[in-house]
């Protein structure tokens, strides 16, 4: 195989591009056409291929500085990619609490509300907070019934309102998505899908974590208030974690060599 | 000529050579080349972001075309384009002038 300077000044420029695939595809197939145009130029002008080629590159500019300049972003679309990164993860941490929310309903039917719920066993209410979670559940028989019911009615008033910021969230995402669609302009600034997946992983893994260990510390220790709920959403929120974990090791992951 | 002093009117001298007519981005070297007899000799991959630049605010639009064998990106002046265009060189022309009567009297 020959020695093409063309595909060594490609390769290199490939390393330095930021952007989507699309932008960064356009801008290489751009420069190879470019480049092969203005050396077949120079070797109708009487020199041989190798110094053609490295005319051209020179007079297409360093790589760097080429490359430099085809990232080079306005404000507005680097601040469009962060909105829309965080969008896309604030999604998926709402759909994270609204399961976590359903699953720890379920389970606090087939083992008890007290234990998801309620307070640690032990826990000694004053007179002041006996009456006012008897009088907020009026059903209950006791304190820690009453605590444990309204601490369940409060999870369910707050997956509620996760749901419907979710929900908004969505349609905004939805319909940015749309009008998007609709300019006649390079593709939307975004960032790498490794990044937003890298950032999703150590978020989620890392509540996950977190939330179980509490669970587990307030199970010995005592002391912790809805020992069910932390195992619960520690659980969906390891869950979650290793899917973005999963997406981020397949975007890293090598083009795959079969093809090859 | 001094690169700065090129690439601050890189979109001008772009937007220029465009309004002859639909052209790809060695062309556009090429043109801008001949038509300031040599003077203008840029580092000819920076015309290509700033193509794009123009592209994202709407002054030119490019699809991929093949012409001579090989498939390029082929642009050409929006309606807005030829607006900014003429903008641009009336400001152009009159910062020249003055350029023009402050140097002029240097000699």
């Amino acid at each position: 195989m020959t020695n093409d300077r063309i595909d060594g000044y490609l390769d290199d420029m490939l390393d330095r591009l930021e952007g989507t695939a699309a932008e960064r595809r356009r801008m290489l197939s751009e420069a190879e056409t470019h480049l092969r145009d203005s050396a077949d130029s120079f070797m109708r002008g009487g020199m041989d291929a190798d110094a053609a080629q490295s005319a051209a590159i020179a007079a297409f500019g360093d790589a760097p500085m080429i490359a430099s300049a085809s990232n080079r972003r306005r404000p507005a679309e680097l601040l469009a990619a962060f909105v829309r990164a965080a969008a896309q993860l604030g999604m998926y941490g709402f759909a994270a609490i609204g399961v976590a929310a359903l699953l720890t309903r379920g389970l606090a039917l087939v083992t008890s509300t007290q234990w998801v719920y309620g307070a640690p066993a032990g826990y000694r209410f004053t007179a002041a907070q006996c009456a006012h979670w008897l009088a907020v559940q009026p059903g209950a028989t006791d304190c820690h019934v009453a605590a444990a019911m309204e601490n369940s009615d409060d999870s369910f008033l707050f997956v509620l309102a996760a749901a419907i910021i979710g929900l908004i969230v969505a349609g905004v995402i939805l319909g940015a998505m749309r009008l998007a669609r609709r300019r006649p302009v390079r593709a939307v600034a975004r960032l790498p899908r490794s990044v937003v997946a890298a950032i999703g992983a150590t978020a989620f893994l890392g509540a996950g974590v977190a939330l179980v260990v509490a669970g587990a510390v307030g199970g010995i220790a005592g002391g912790v208030w809805g020992q069910g709920v932390l195992y619960t959403d520690g659980v969906v929120a390891l869950i979650f974690g290793i899917v973005f974990l999963v997406r981020f090791l397949l975007t890293i992951r090598p083009v795959s060599a079969a093809a090859a | 000529m001094a690169h700065d002093r090129i690439k601050g009117n890189l979109d001008l001298l772009l937007l220029a050579a465009l309004a002859a007519g639909p052209a790809h981005g060695y062309e556009l070297v090429a043109s801008i080349r001949e038509r300031s007899d040599g003077e203008f000799v840029l580092a000819e991959g920076t015309v290509y972001p700033a193509l794009h630049g123009l592209e994202s605010r709407g002054l030119v639009t490019s699809s991929w075309q093949v012409v001579g064998g090989r498939r390029r990106r082929v642009y050409e002046l929006s309606g807005a384009g030829r607006d900014a265009r003429d903008q641009q060189a009336a400001d152009w022309r009159r910062f020249a002038s003055g350029m023009n009567r402050v140097v002029g009297d240097l000699s």
